[in-house]
């Protein structure tokens, strides 16, 4: 445990820096796409009711009604995609850096004396904290917005609506269910560990075997997904609820067979 | 502690932002749902009637109110999303009989059907969710195999072991039949074929000794609904029921068990009135009579619910902007048998009543 708990820092502190960096740029950049966003509305609003010589209500309803909440996050679906993108890269980065760094830290690492396995929960763990991180600054962004949106635009103008706007991809990170952060965490597990096999299969195989590998891997997930599901369509053994609890299983075994054989690479087949 | 720097400070921030959406998540009330019952006949009846509610909020939630007080509320989430709520209400041959592609689905009052034509046969399959039945026929026949994308077929009428079906072909040129499957002989008997109009639509409604009734709705060339109309076809002529027009544009009828009228509601009222009002039309004497009973409350119009079952009406509106007046009558006697009101204790607005269901 001591171990884990180390090398989680390890893994946390030589990230720190570049995570902390891009959580502030985030949080920075939206706020001001906020900002923007009021004052650019009110900007069009004034420049027509000058130009065209409008009342505030006929110029609002010339700009298709008052300024929602949405519109004004508008720019944060880009912002959680590129905090997607940059934890996907970091799940490479993270195993890459020991490899390529100067220190060649990954000499270090295989050498410690106790079981691989930790090296693997601890680099796994190290993600994850920075994805609950990403998700709970976003949430708190989300919060802040709402005070800068209400104080910045008059009353009249702004546009009734939930917490967190009509944004479709703050509405599927934020349901306000419990269960629903847990299964979104879970979807990001499972995508790391996808990302973690990749790597740990490229580093154990030459180049042409480690491709075949990886291609055989995903096959293993994608094949048996679109069989299943034509013989469902063909037979109509199952019925919908009960393929779903099949498919279900399926992915939580195939969860299972990547995590096994990260552990396997990790302990019997990786080289430095 | 101070080895683990970096990870507390991460871990923190990650941990206080997290519980502090966990908190507002938990923070945000649902309705608090409780029956207070006005007037009651038979108490045991009051558990059969399960009034569905579903909530537009934040955090999507869904309500399912007995009317003898017992109250369940399932809040709804991804893993639940997954699984169809619809296919649980039935037994799984009956489910995996309506998934199959070329079976075609329709439901009148409690029952659901399922038919399925191939070249030389109909496959008829029929669950009754108030009597948790389920029934199977192959019946013979000899008609064309409708296209799945370009036809429909729907139960309208059942009649005992006679059941009444619209089949609707949309090809190049509109055309409608009513087929009869006998159940008790096995056999499809084609009653009648029309071909329609371009922009007309035809919904058939009833079949009774005085001929078929059926809903007419005609179209202008931007589709919008210009005219709609009951008919009755008593083999010999058509003849539009004038006194059910108002109704016609609602299109909510029933027909009554014997098959001699046919009852009419939904029509549109004020926006507030403490009558519940309902028509019957008497296919003998070719009349509309009126009928209406006085609720407690002023009720809202629109959003509000109605249906009949077991010849019996339910009414379901909003009488303020939270809680609900429950009206069950006996369309027989024109007699309220139940009247009660759902209230919520948290007043949330926003609630609609999705479906009510009556077992037997």
């Amino acid at each position: 445990m001591k171990k884990f708990f180390m090398l989680s820092n390890e893994e946390i502190k030589r990230s720190f820096k570049l995570y902390l960096s891009i959580l502030t740029m985030l949080v920075i950049v939206e706020l001001t796409s906020v900002v923007y966003q009021v004052l650019h509305y009110q900007s069009k609003l004034e420049d027509l009711m000058k130009k065209e010589r409008l009342t505030e209500m006929e110029a609002v309803d010339q700009l298709n009604g008052p300024l929602t909440f949405g519109d004004a996050t508008n720019y944060f679906k880009y912002m959680i995609a590129i905090g997607i993108m940059f934890t996907i890269l970091y799940a490479f980065q993270i195993w890459y850096r020991d490899w390529y760094g100067e220190s060649k830290y990954i000499y270090r690492l295989l050498m410690l004396p106790g079981k691989r396995i930790t090296i693997l929960l601890s680099k796994l763990t190290t993600v994850l904290v920075f994805v609950c991180g990403f998700m709970g600054i976003q949430w708190i962004t989300i919060l802040i917005s709402r005070r800068l949106y209400e104080w910045l635009l008059p009353e009249h103008l702004q546009a009734a609506s939930k917490i967190i706007g009509e944004s479709a991809a703050l509405n599927m990170l934020y349901t306000f269910n419990v269960i629903d952060t847990f299964v979104i965490l879970a979807l990001a597990l499972f995508v790391i560990t996808m990302v973690f096999l990749f790597v740990l299969t490229e580093r154990s195989y030459q180049k042409g075997k480690a491709l075949l590998t990886i291609a055989k891997d995903v096959a293993l997930l994608i094949v048996p997904f679109i069989a299943l599901r034509y013989l469902f369509d063909l037979t109509s053994m199952l019925i919908p609820n009960q393929q779903v609890f099949v498919y279900l299983s399926f992915i939580l075994i195939y969860f299972i067979y990547i995590s096994w054989k990260c552990v396997r690479l990790l302990n019997h087949k990786v080289s430095i | 502690m101070r080895r683990y720097k970096e990870m507390i400070i991460v871990g923190s921030i990650a941990g206080v932002t997290l519980l502090s959406y966990f908190g507002y998540a938990a923070s945000i009330k649902g309705s608090d749902y409780e029956v207070e019952s006005i007037r009651k006949e038979n108490a045991d009846a009051l558990k059969k009637v399960n009034i569905e509610i579903e909530n537009g909020d934040i955090k999507p939630t869904r309500y399912n109110i007995q009317l003898d007080g017992q109250i369940h509320s399932e809040s709804q989430n991804y893993i639940t999303g997954l699984f169809n709520s619809y296919a649980a209400d039935f037994p799984a041959d009956f489910y995996r009989f309506l998934s199959k592609e070329d079976v075609f689905t329709s439901e009148m009052g409690s029952r659901t059907y399922g038919i399925e034509v191939k070249a030389s046969q109909l496959n008829y399959h029929s669950y009754d969710r108030s009597t948790q039945k389920q029934f199977k026929k192959t019946l013979s026949h000899r008609l064309t195999v409708p296209d799945r994308e370009m036809a429909d077929i729907r139960v309208f009428h059942q009649d005992g072991m006679n059941v009444y079906v619209q089949r609707d072909d949309h090809g190049t040129k509109e055309k409608s039949t009513v087929l009869l499957l006998n159940l008790a002989k096995g056999k499809v008997e084609p009653l009648q074929s029309e071909q329609l109009k371009t922009n007309q639509e035809r919904h058939y409604v009833a079949v009774n000794d005085y001929g078929i009734v059926y809903r007419e709705i005609a179209y202008d060339a931007e589709g919008v609904e210009k005219d709609s109309a009951y008919y009755l076809d008593n083999g010999k002529g058509i003849k539009r029921i004038k006194a059910l027009d108002a109704y016609a544009a609602e299109g909510n009828f029933n027909a009554a068990e014997n098959s001699q009228s046919l009852i009419a509601y939904g029509a549109s009222d004020s926006e507030k009135s403490k009558s519940i009002k309902w028509s019957t039309y008497d296919f003998k004497t070719n009349q509309v009579k009126q009928h209406k009973v006085e609720g407690q409350h002023a009720y809202r119009f629109n959003g509000s619910y109605t249906m009949i079952a077991q010849g019996k009406l339910y009414h379901i509106a909003n009488i303020n902007d939270s809680d609900f007046q429950v009206t069950v009558v006996d369309t027989k006697n024109e007699s309220i048998s139940y009247q009660g009101i759902i209230k919520d204790k948290n007043a949330k607005k926003n609630r609609l009543v999705q479906d009510v269901t009556v077992s037997e």
